[in-house]
């Protein structure tokens, strides 16, 4: 038999295509949301992946072709690598906010007294606006009167006043506070959901064995909970190695670019600084190592968890 | 549960509306004339149109309603304040120019739309022909929001920008060359101009904008730390100003002589530059900021900052910073005119404890300057109406509207024309605006500041000035540094 | 836990009643900690809201005042009377209401159903389109931001423009730019489907037996077992595009059209804020937000019982 131009039989194809007619409505179901895929997200990332190897200063029509200058600048710049550093410290904001976002969901998820008001308490952050919660940190970090300084101070855990957003050591602790507040809320919803999903016969099943909560907790809920597990980290770092508007209203990138992230610097480049190719290398670039870390995790996951 | 979210989605809104009033307070007092906040306490003295001190002018065409409603805007600024600026005939700023023969619509982009609005009126009764679209874009976003338009070929036809916007823009083509508008106009007088904003709309020694306002750094001192540490009068020389910032530093009581902001290390460090008589670049395009003159501005700064300014502001801003010196934590505050304005709406409880001042001398004066222009873009497909409506702000009785503001919510802007600036009527509302005005003529032109590539080498020294702040490098080698890195960006 | 949920029926009288003394007393200075831990974090989330509302209820000169203190100064309504008073309030909140519900109920409903043909069907390109999606999500935004701006001023037939889609302004300065590139959400359908799988296939399978269709699959069993889910999503979407400001500032720039975050930021000014209209502002942006996660989040209270299926 005459083989197709791909080489396989073409036996192979055509079972594709009886599966794919025998299915169709999955791609009818699919097609809404495709559609508006490939008119916005492709043509946006094959506009930006062709432009990361073009100069185009935005403000005019001509974009000259600088084949890979773009890449190898970028190992060659300095901003860049502190950037990725930084960005890489601040991405221990996701283990922080799902222990909290889970601790939180378990705590509120049982018959505590109130507890609607509580997880309304908690997630305040999600509705307080960008702005007044920058005044408001900038103020509990302040140096000389700010409210967290003045509580250290008089129950005398530090000496003296500590500069949270101007020591440089500290800008970026301070900032993943702030993420870690604000990144609570949103995981507490999303585990509560999770959590829903776990029979009560389950534990009380266990507890007729014998098992204390901290056995529940590690055989029953964690596992149980896994894939929103994995789906909160990935979706957490795939925000956390963007992020921008911290940096952006908390600390303008400084102390000395302590707190400049990837995302912040892709931003001056395209914007304030007229160089959208070279923002478009630096952003193909993070996302070829953000592919590479999800490829990998997704992988170890797939091994140890039924899926 | 979803009718029931249906229901509240529906119902918010006319909650809203309940409270709804067509007559908008304008969401920026301390800027443009606020129409809706104001009615004026004296008789508007109906077609008074004698200008303060200058010559008769040709009176409007207007017809006597308009007159009246723009000289009682006028007179609501104070019950001496007449009318301010040369009157021209508004309808003939420039003949020469035609007037569009068929209806077009321009789109000006601003964030001051409400301010603008009276001038639209008055403009769209002069022009039948030509509708003006005002579109609000939030301050800090303007350029941004700019830079998109354009790159999607969608950019209105004309705008108020920053001045750092025209220089960022205007080398990279994106607005017209106005100097042949310019040629055949009446109202616009480029000498009128004052020179350092002339200057910061210039491109190639073309006119890319008309300046409309602006201001000066100046300082800003507690008359009230002053006294105690017996200090007479704000310093007016390096060593005495280097003085003051030492007597008013106690650090056991926090308070601080002067205060400094790393990430605006490079911008309020020009001044101390310019007045050694040093500039950033020279005109052949070498770099000489890191000279011995340059280097001895950069000890002067470093040495404030990190002897007499509060540590923990150090990463802060001149916005933020404003709260340490309203309650008395610093005692010099170098800042723009602004400053005041921002004290006054914020603080008025500090009034009578602080004062305005012009920076203290060197070799020579000098400040920087900041301010908005009104711009034209190449993408316009109606550059001649577009032209017709900056002009019509441009002339000197608008411009003079927009900038002078009401009692309540004075202007903290000045105007940018000569003849304005002498005019003592334009200080009625905010006498402090006068030590900035005369500190116009301290602007400096710097061939740094008309350098395409400057906005990258700028983050350079800044940030080396800011390691030199925070004391990782001395003056000298911060300066050095940037001053190599700068080399190498302007070789690119 | 254990101490919150504890079965009293099997505790047998007398015999125990020591031992469960002193696990109550345990168990009570474990109830009061918690409750301690609990309120403690609630009042620090919440302090920054806290003083949203305090500072909404002053007026601008005494927001800042030092040494600074949670006690309002001369509280009173101005600040939200002004704030309403301007012209196109109600219109920021309808064009926002607008937006948001239709963007938040369209991707539940599309957003649902790809999850369940990716968590329960199987067929050609599944895993490689969802790996596209996912991939997708990790360019920064910004460098898509005037590619979209393009496709949206260029849509053909919209907004004036020709087939070819010039001429006119597309989907820009429209609702449909607001909402229709937010139909779907790569997010939206990865946390659904994670939820979906889940759930017991036997179920589907008994369904199938039955002779249902896959609509039917979704609509009856699908969407009923996934509340929880649905209401998270329906949460974090109607939160995110409420308060969502750069999207609409790129693409409307008719006063018209704007959404209430757009309208605050007018009030942000170079070194001006008009602070006090601004916090009267930005509490009033909370409020349905808050009434949305009030009432979605009632469905993690009701358990799911899984049991009596066959």
């Amino acid at each position: 038999m005459a083989t197709t131009t791909l080489g396989r039989p073409p036996g192979r194809a055509r079972q594709i295509l009886r599966e794919m007619r025998k299915e169709w409505t999955a791609y009818l179901f699919l097609a809404p949301g495709l559609l508006l895929f490939c008119v916005f997200v492709i043509f946006g990332v094959s506009f930006s992946f062709y432009l990361s190897f073009h100069e185009w200063n935005v403000l005019q029509p001509d974009k000259p072709f600088v084949g890979l200058e773009n890449y190898e600048r970028l190992l060659r710049d300095r901003r860049f690598r502190q950037a990725l550093g930084n960005t890489l410290y601040f991405c221990l904001s996701v283990p922080l906010t799902m222990i909290f976002g889970l601790l939180i969901a378990l705590l509120l998820n049982n018959q505590i007294r109130g507890r609607a008001i509580y997880r309304t308490f908690y997630y305040m952050p999600a509705v307080t606006s960008a702005v007044a919660a920058a005044i408001v940190w900038k103020w509990i970090f302040n140096g000389d009167y700010g409210l967290l300084n003045y509580y250290f101070l008089k129950f005398g855990l530090i000496n003296e006043p500590v500069l949270w957003l101007s020591e440089r050591s500290l800008a970026m602790p301070s900032v993943i506070t702030v993420a870690v507040w604000g990144g609570v809320a949103g995981q507490m919803v999303i585990f509560l959901a999770g959590l829903q999903a776990i029979p009560q016969e389950l534990y009380d099943a266990a507890k007729v064995d014998g098992a204390n909560a901290v056995q529940r907790l590690f055989r029953i809920t964690i596992p149980l909970l896994s894939p929103t597990i994995f789906f909160l980290f990935i979706i957490s770092m795939i925000g956390a190695l963007q992020q921008f508007t911290l940096p952006f209203l908390l600390t303008n990138g400084g102390p000395l670019g302590k707190t400049t992230t990837v995302g912040y610097l892709v931003y001056t480049k395209a914007f304030k600084e007229f160089e959208m190719g070279y923002a478009s290398a630096m952003s193909y670039m993070l996302f070829a190592m953000m592919v590479v870390f999800t490829v990998l995790y997704w992988r170890r996951m797939y091994r140890e968890i039924e899926y | 549960m979803l009718p029931l979210l249906a229901i509240l989605a529906l119902i918010l809104p006319l909650l809203a509306a309940c409270g709804g009033n067509p007559q908008a307070p304008t969401p920026t007092p301390g800027g443009p004339v606020g129409l809706a906040e104001e009615t004026p306490t004296e008789e508007a003295p109906v077609g008074d149109a004698t200008a303060v001190g200058t010559e008769a002018a040709v009176v409007t065409t207007i017809e006597p309603v308009e007159e009246t409603a723009v000289s009682a805007r006028a007179t609501a600024a104070g019950p001496e304040a007449t009318a301010i600026g040369k009157r021209l005939d508004l309808a003939k700023l420039s003949p020469e120019i035609a007037a569009p023969k068929e209806k077009v619509q321009i789109t000006f982009q601003s964030w001051s739309g409400e301010g603008l609005k009276p001038f639209e009126k008055q403009f769209e009764k002069l022009y039948p022909n030509i509708d003006v679209k005002l579109q609000d874009v939030p301050a800090e976003q303007m350029q941004d929001k700019l830079t998109t338009q354009i790159a999607g070929n969608n950019a209105p036809d004309a705008a108020y920008v920053d001045n750092g916007t025209v220089g960022a823009f205007a080398p990279r083509q994106a607005l017209v060359d106005l100097d042949p508008y310019i040629a055949k106009s009446i109202a616009v007088e480029p000498d009128d101009y004052v020179a350092a904003f002339r200057k910061s709309v210039t491109n190639k020694g073309k006119m890319y904008g008309l300046p409309f306002d602006g201001e000066s750094t100046g300082l800003f001192y507690r008359t009230d730390l002053f006294k105690q540490a017996g200090i007479d009068g704000p310093p007016e020389t390096w060593e005495e100003f280097m003085d003051a910032a030492k007597k008013l530093t106690n650090k056991e009581k926090k308070q601080y002589g002067f205060i400094a902001f790393a990430p605006e290390a490079a911008y309020y460090w020009y001044p101390w530059l310019w007045q050694t008589g040093e500039r950033a670049m020279s005109k052949d395009g070498k770099v000489t900021f890191n000279s011995a003159r340059g280097k001895k501005a950069g000890e002067f700064y470093v040495d404030l900052a990190r002897n007499y300014s509060p540590p923990d502001q150090l990463n802060a801003n001149s916005y933020d910073g404003r709260v340490a010196f309203a309650n008395g934590k610093v005692g010099m505050y170098v800042a723009g005119a602004w400053f005041a304005g921002t004290m006054i709406n914020e603080f008025p409880k500090t009034k009578g404890k602080w004062a305005s001042a012009p920076l203290p001398k060197d070799a020579q004066c000098a400040t920087t300057i900041a301010g908005d222009a009104l711009v034209i873009f190449n993408q316009s497909k109606n550059k001649d109406a577009a032209w017709k409506w900056i002009e019509f702000l441009s002339a000197p009785q608008n411009m003079a509207l927009w900038n002078i503001g009401t009692r309540k919510s004075p202007g903290s802007l000045l105007p940018t024309r000569k003849s304005l600036l002498n005019d003592p009527q334009v200080f009625v509302n905010n006498p402090i605006l006068k030590g900035f005005a005369e500190q116009m003529n301290c602007g400096v032109s710097d061939p740094a500041m008309e350098n395409e590539k400057w906005g990258e080498a700028e983050k350079a020294l800044n940030d080396n000035l800011g390691k030199a702040i925070y004391g990782d490098l001395t003056a000298a080698e911060a300066l050095d540094e940037a001053a190599l890195e700068t080399e190498d960006i302007l070789q690119r | 836990m254990a101490v919150l949920s504890r079965n009293r029926a099997g505790a047998g009288p007398g015999v125990r009643r020591r031992a469960t003394l002193g696990r109550t007393l345990r168990s009570l200075s474990w109830l009061i900690i918690v409750y301690v831990m609990l309120t403690a974090g609630a009042a620090l989330f919440a302090a920054p809201f806290a003083w949203m509302v305090v500072a909404s209820l002053q007026d601008q000169s005494t927001m800042f005042r030092w040494p600074p203190s949670w006690i309002p100064i001369n509280p009173d309504l101005e600040n939200f009377a002004n704030f309403l008073k301007n012209a196109n309030i109600s219109r920021w909140f309808f064009n926002s209401a607008y937006v948001a519900l239709s963007v938040t109920f369209l991707q539940l409903f599309f957003n649902s159903l790809a999850a369940y043909t990716y968590a329960k069907r199987s067929f050609p390109g599944r895993d490689f389109l969802f790996a596209l999606g996912l991939g997708t999500m990790m360019i920064p935004g910004w460098v898509m931001l005037i590619p979209q701006y393009i496709i949206l001023k260029n849509m053909p037939g919209f907004g004036g423009n020709d087939l070819m889609g010039h001429g006119g302004h597309g989907w820009l300065d429209s609702y449909w730019g607001l909402i229709a590139p937010g139909i779907t959400s790569t997010f939206g359908i990865f946390l659904l489907r994670q939820y979906m799988k889940n759930i017991p296939n036997d179920l589907l399978d008994a369904a199938s037996m039955d002779g249902a269709t896959h609509w039917t699959k979704y609509r009856r069993i699908m969407i009923p077992l996934s509340l929880p889910a649905l209401a998270a999503h329906g949460i974090f979407t109607f939160q995110f595009v409420w308060e969502d400001f750069f999207w609409p500032l790129i693409i409307i720039s008719d006063p018209d059209l704007f959404t209430v975050p757009l309208g605050l930021t007018l009030f942000v000014v170079k070194n001006r804020n008009v602070w006090d209209q601004l916090m009267a502002g930005s509490v009033l942006v909370t409020l349905p937000v808050l009434i949305v996660f009030i009432v979605f989040q009632r469905q993690f209270i009701k358990g799911i019982a899984l049991t009596g299926m066959k």
